[in-house]
This record gives structure tokens, C-alpha cells and sequence, in this order.
């Protein structure tokens, strides 16, 4: 199903990912993906890293992990949406927290969808994150 | 009796006949005597007092020893609520610790596997393919583990709607259709006509239920054998069968069948990457709704699982707990 949903919606070109992920495989392997499916692609560490990419530039979606140092996931999630710059930006929280209590957090503070990494494999995470750039 | 009348009336005719001082010094001897015995009685009488007092003070002691270990009870019960949710966060916290990793090899696999990193030779395939599923029985075990943990502290959530289980059911079977056929075994769905499957439940716990029954009948038949799911009705309940043709349970086996791990050798030897969590899981979650589960089989023949749910509406009543409680025993 999902290889038919990549073949029928092209990314718009230029469209922006703003990756936010700690562990360096995973944002490498997301990253690899999303170029090769014509997205561009910006990366943050941690919730420190991501302010300072969203002040240069506003991505069309951002892909969220939860669990990081510093600055969680959670609490940029608040920041990010409370700044009336990002507000708007569609946040898609892509981590392996799965306890109900932190889907419905998340889901509260506005996400459009909660995916678990080790449920899905990428191309699946791909073709939401496409259909969510085409909504 | 009149021998000892003569024998008192000489006796006293004795002690008249002595002189007056005799009697002076009776008089006296038998005072002092009285005196004695009062002075003997009292000492007594005080030492049972004082014993009284003793068993008083004990008594005393034994009550402020049950109250300070009523109050030690509770602090205990409070470390172990507390023990208990530093158990849940653990287990939260390593199962996504667990997953990190997991997600990483999985994401790999698959990249490998769609030939992202140059085309695999068959063998290379098959061994990654290998890894890849080794990789996702990983996963559902940390996820088998997370539901064990949210149904022993009590955080299982459950939403119950009305809907017709039949759905279930027939998206099950789908849902099994092409691992059967690639087994080739026949996975059938009947429903009688005029059978409502229409209760209150959890559509996404009963359809866990439903995966693991028919996921293990397809399982533990050999090929060429058959797999029926099927919906009855009585007046107050539905009842669902998972029917295989596999290669049954020994009788000895089955009353730990629903127990936590508990995998039978010959399960074992079929499926070696089993996590014996499904069938507990799958109990529990028929006890929630208030229902039942139970098994019949015989070695070589096949294995009937058959649960049911009642139609009235099962978190009304109170006893769904208290059978869940029971079989997860917990407080």
C-alpha cells in the first residue's frame, strides 16, 4: 500500500523536513530517505538545535522525537506551538514513547499523527509524512 | 455414723472436762489460726492482683505491638505501591530504550532488503530476512511485555462500544488469509445466519484476542490442515471459536496453558520464537469484558479455543474485576 501512496503523491519540490532526533543512525537513515525522495532536509539534536533551525528557516513539516537531552521533545512541542512563527507548522511526532498517556499528550499539544519507530519501517513513515504535506 | 457421735461427745466431754485456762489457751490458739489464714488469704488474694496487673500490662504491650504493626503494614504496602510504579516506569523507560536500537536495526533491514545499498545475492536475502523477522519478534515481545506490565498495575485501558464482532472477526480472518494460504492451510469464518455478534466490547483488545487464537492455530497446524473461526449466540452471550486441526495440547498441559511463559515443548519445537505471553494476555482481556476462555484438545486432532462475551454490558459489573484480579493475582 505504501509503495503505491509514494508512486501517486510526488513531494512538492523544495518542500522542507525538519528532522529533531538524538540517536545519530536513525536521523542519518530518515535523512538518507527523505533525500531520496526529493525532500530537503534539516536536522536538529536536540530541542536547542531546532529553535535555532527554526529561526532561519520554516519547514513544511517537522518530524519529532520525544525522548531526547535537554530540552524534551514535550516541551519544545509546547514551544513550537505557542510561537505564533510555528504554530502552523504541522508537527508529527516519530518516537518509540508508546504509552497511551504520551500519544494523548502529544496528541493535546496539537501533533497531526504519533507514529512508533519500531512499528513502522520507513517508507511507511515516508508516505505519511507525503500525505500529510499534501493535505 | 452414731460410732463417730460418741466418739465427738467424748471428746468434748474431755475438753469441758479440762481446766479453765486449757480453754483460755484453745480460745487463743484458734484466733491466731483464723488470723493467720485471713493473713495467708490476702497475700494471696494480692498476689492474683498483682499477676492481674502483670497479664494487664501485657495485654497493653501486645495491643501497641498489633497497632505498630498495623501501621508497619501500611508503610510496607505503600513501598510496595511504590516498588510497583518503579517497576512500570522500568519497564517504560527499558522498553523504549529496547525499541531505540530495534527500530534501527528494522529501519537497516529493510533498507538492505529493498536493495537501497545495492542488490543482494538470494543468499544474502534470505539470511537478512531471517535477522529482520528474529528483529520483530523482539519487537513484539518488548510490546507483549508493556501490556503484561499495563495489565498487572491496572493501567490496561479499555473502551467499550457497542459494535458487532462479527466485523472482527471477518477482518481477522482477512487479516490471516494470505499467511494460511502460503501454509496452505483453509482459514474459514462462519457465521450462522440470524447469529448477532452485536455486544458492548473493546474492538482493539478483542481483535488482539482474535489474532493470537487464530495466529496460533495457524501456527501449530501442519499444512494441508484447516482453521475455523466461528460466531455462536445464546440468550446472554456470544461465544467465538478458534478451531485448528494442529497438533493439540496433552490433557496434563492444559491448566497452565493460560499462564504467563508457559510454552509447551512441542509449541516450542513448532515455534521457536514464541514469547508464551498471548494466551495470558488473551485470558485477561476475556476476563475484562466479564467473558470466558477455555480450550479442549486432544494430541494429534486439533485444539477447540472458544470464548464468550456477555450481552449486557461489562463494566457494569463488578465481578469482571474480581475474576481478573484472581487469574493475574494481584492485590
Amino acid at each position: 500500500m505504501s509503495e503505491v501512496e509514494q508512486q501517486i503523491v510526488a513531494p512538492a519540490p523544495g518542500d522542507v523536513v525538519l528532522v529533531v532526533e538524538d540517536d545519530a543512525f536513525l536521523r542519518r537513515m530518515l535523512t538518507e530517505k527523505l533525500h531520496k525522495e526529493g525532500l530537503n532536509v534539516f536536522e536538529a539534536t536536540n530541542g536547542t538545535e531546532a529553535h535555532e533551525s527554526l529561526n532561519k528557516q520554516t519547514p513544511n513539516i517537522i518530524l519529532l522525537d520525544l525522548m531526547m537531552p535537554g530540552t524534551d521533545g514535550f516541551q519544545l512541542l509546547r514551544e513550537i506551538k505557542t510561537d505564533a512563527k510555528t504554530k502552523d507548522i504541522p508537527v508529527m511526532v516519530l518516537s518509540n514513547l508508546g504509552e497511551k498517556e504520551h500519544i494523548e499528550r502529544a496528541m493535546s499539544l496539537g501533533v497531526v499523527d504519533y507514529m512508533i519507530k519500531a512499528h513502522f519501517v520507513l517508507d511507511e513513515i515516508v508516505s505519511k509524512i507525503k500525505s500529510i504535506l499534501n493535505k | 455414723m452414731s460410732f463417730l457421735n460418741e466418739q465427738w461427745n467424748e471428746i468434748l466431754f474431755k475438753f469441758k472436762s479440762l481446766p479453765p485456762e486449757y480453754h483460755f489457751y484453745f480460745i487463743v490458739g484458734l484466733s491466731l489460726l483464723v488470723v493467720v489464714m485471713v493473713l495467708v488469704r490476702s497475700a494471696e488474694l494480692s498476689k492474683i492482683r498483682w499477676q492481674l496487673q502483670e497479664q494487664i500490662q501485657e495485654l497493653d504491650k501486645t495491643a501497641k505491638t498489633l497497632i505498630r504493626r498495623d501501621f508497619e503494614r501500611n508503610q510496607f504496602s505503600e513501598q510496595l505501591r511504590l516498588m510497583d510504579e518503579a517497576k512500570t516506569y522500568f519497564i517504560t523507560v527499558a522498553a523504549h530504550q529496547l525499541r531505540t536500537p530495534l527500530s534501527a536495526i528494522k529501519w537497516a533491514l529493510k533498507f538492505l532488503l529493498n536493495g537501497d545499498a545495492g542488490e543482494l545475492v538470494p543468499a544474502q536475502k534470505e539470511y537478512i530476512k531471517s535477522i529482520y523477522e528474529t528483529n520483530e519478534n523482539i519487537i513484539k515481545l518488548v510490546n507483549d511485555l508493556l501490556d503484561i506490565s499495563r495489565i498487572e498495575s491496572g493501567r490496561f485501558e479499555y473502551s467499550f462500544k457497542e459494535g458487532d464482532v462479527a466485523e472482527v472477526m471477518a477482518m481477522v480472518v482477512s487479516l490471516f488469509s494470505l499467511v494460511a494460504q502460503n501454509k496452505n492451510i483453509k482459514l474459514t469464518f462462519e457465521k450462522p445466519v440470524g447469529v448477532s455478534g452485536v455486544v458492548k466490547f473493546d474492538a482493539e483488545k478483542i481483535q488482539m484476542v482474535l489474532e493470537n487464537l487464530v495466529g496460533n492455530a495457524i501456527n501449530y497446524t501442519p499444512a494441508g490442515g484447516q482453521v475455523t473461526v466461528s460466531l455462536a449466540e445464546d440468550s446472554d452471550k456470544i461465544k467465538i471459536s478458534v478451531t485448528d486441526t494442529g497438533i493439540g495440547i496433552a490433557a496434563r498441559d492444559l491448566p497452565q496453558l493460560f499462564s504467563k511463559f508457559f510454552r509447551l515443548d512441542s509449541a516450542v519445537k513448532m515455534v521457536p520464537n514464541g514469547t508464551g505471553l498471548g494466551l495470558f494476555i488473551s485470558k485477561s482481556i476475556v476476563l475484562r469484558h466479564g467473558g470466558n476462555i477455555d480450550v479442549k484438545s486432544e494430541v494429534g486432532r486439533g485444539s477447540v479455543f472458544m470464548f464468550d462475551l456477555p450481552k449486557k454490558e461489562p463494566v457494569a459489573s463488578g465481578s469482571a474485576d474480581v475474576g481478573l484480579k484472581k487469574f493475574i493475582g494481584n492485590k
